[in-house]
C-alpha cells in the first residue's frame, strides 16, 4: 500500500465513523411527552386562577410527575433495544435523569418543605432545562439544541422578575416552543433514519 | 503476521466492508443488522458474508435478542477488534509519516 492509498484509507475511516456518530440515539419522545404533561399542568392551574377556582394545586402534580417518569422509563428501555447504543447516548441520558432528578426533588420537596416559593418553581426549573439543552447540544454537536438553552435561561430570568399568574401561561408557552416543538423536529428525524435502516 | 511489523496491515480489516463494519462499531456501543447494513451501504448477503469473517475472527461479538418479538442480532467490537483496529489504524499512520 503506498502513502495515498493509506491517506485515502484513513479519510474513509474518518467518514464511516463521523457518519455513525451522527446517528439518531434519542427518539425525542421524552421531550414531546414531558413538554405536553407540563403544558397540562401549566393550562389546569393558569385557567384555574383565573376562574378563582382554588384547589390544592400540587396534587396535579402528583398525578402528571409520575406518569412522565414511568414513560421516560418505558421510553429509555425500548429505545434502548431499538437504537444503537453509544457513548455520547449514555451520557446525555444521565445528564437527563440526573436534572429529572433533580427537578422533581425540587418542584416536590421544595414545594413541601417550605423551602421554595411555588412562584419560582418555574424559573428554577427553565435554568435546569436551559442546561440539559446546552449540554445535550454541545455533545451532539447541534447548535440548535443548545441554541434552546438562551431561550430557557432568557424565560427564566423573565419569570424571576415577573413572578404571578400569566407566569404560567409563559411557562407553558416555553413548554411549547423550548421543548415539545424540538421533541417533535427530533422525533421526525428519528422516523425518518429508522425508515431507511428498515 | 508479525504485529509489530508496520509495514504489514491486517488482512482481516484490510477490506473495504470489514474495515467500514469496525468503524462503524468503533463510534457505537453495539449496533444491529439493519443498522449497519444503512451504515455500510451493502447487501444483507454480503454484509452477513463480512460478519462471519470478524466474528470468525473474533474481532465483533454477536448478540441475538428480541425487540417487539421480532429476532434482531446485535454486534458489538470485542477488545481484541478494538486492538486490531487500532494496530490498522497505526499501520496507516506509519505509511503515511514514512
Amino acid at each position: 500500500m503506498d502513502e495515498k492509498a493509506a491517506m485515502d484509507e484513513l479519510q474513509f475511516i474518518k467518514k464511516v465513523i463521523e457518519d455513525s456518530k451522527k446517528s439518531m440515539t434519542y427518539n425525542g419522545m421524552d421531550y414531546i411527552f414531558w413538554g405536553i404533561l407540563v403544558i397540562v399542568g401549566m393550562l389546569i392551574q393558569y385557567f384555574s386562577l383565573l376562574d378563582h377556582f382554588y384547589f390544592n394545586f400540587f396534587w396535579i402534580w402528583v398525578v402528571l410527575i409520575p406518569l412522565g417518569w414511568a414513560f421516560s422509563i418505558y421510553n429509555g428501555k425500548s429505545k434502548k433495544e431499538k437504537l444503537p447504543r453509544t457513548f455520547a447516548g449514555r451520557i446525555i441520558a444521565s445528564v437527563w435523569g440526573a436534572i429529572g432528578v433533580g427537578m422533581t426533588l425540587l418542584g416536590f420537596i421544595g414545594t413541601m418543605s417550605h423551602g421554595i416559593n411555588p412562584m419560582f418553581i418555574s424559573p428554577i426549573l427553565s435554568v435546569f432545562l436551559g442546561t440539559g439543552y446546552y449540554i445535550t447540544g454541545k455533545i451532539i454537536e447541534v447548535k440548535w439544541t443548545s441554541n434552546i438553552a438562551f431561550g430557557w435561561w432568557t424565560g427564566a430570568i423573565v419569570l424571576f422578575f415577573y413572578p404571578g399568574i400569566h407566569s404560567l401561561l409563559i411557562m407553558a408557552l416555553m413548554m411549547l416552543f423550548f421543548q415539545t416543538i424540538p421533541g417533535i423536529i427530533i422525533y421526525r428525524k428519528y422516523k425518518k433514519e429508522q425508515e431507511t435502516i428498515s | 503476521m508479525n504485529e509489530f511489523d508496520y509495514q504489514q496491515l491486517d488482512d482481516i480489516i484490510h477490506s473495504r466492508i470489514r474495515l467500514a463494519i469496525i468503524a462503524v462499531l468503533i463510534s457505537v456501543d453495539e449496533a444491529e443488522f439493519n443498522f449497519l447494513k444503512e451504515k455500510v451501504n451493502t447487501t444483507d448477503g454480503n454484509l452477513s458474508v463480512h460478519i462471519r469473517k470478524l466474528e470468525e475472527a473474533k474481532y465483533i461479538t454477536v448478540k441475538k435478542d428480541f425487540v417487539d418479538r421480532k429476532p434482531k442480532t446485535i454486534y458489538a467490537l470485542s477488545n481484541k477488534g478494538k486492538k486490531a483496529f487500532e494496530i490498522y489504524v497505526e499501520r496507516l499512520e506509519r505509511l503515511i509519516k514514512k
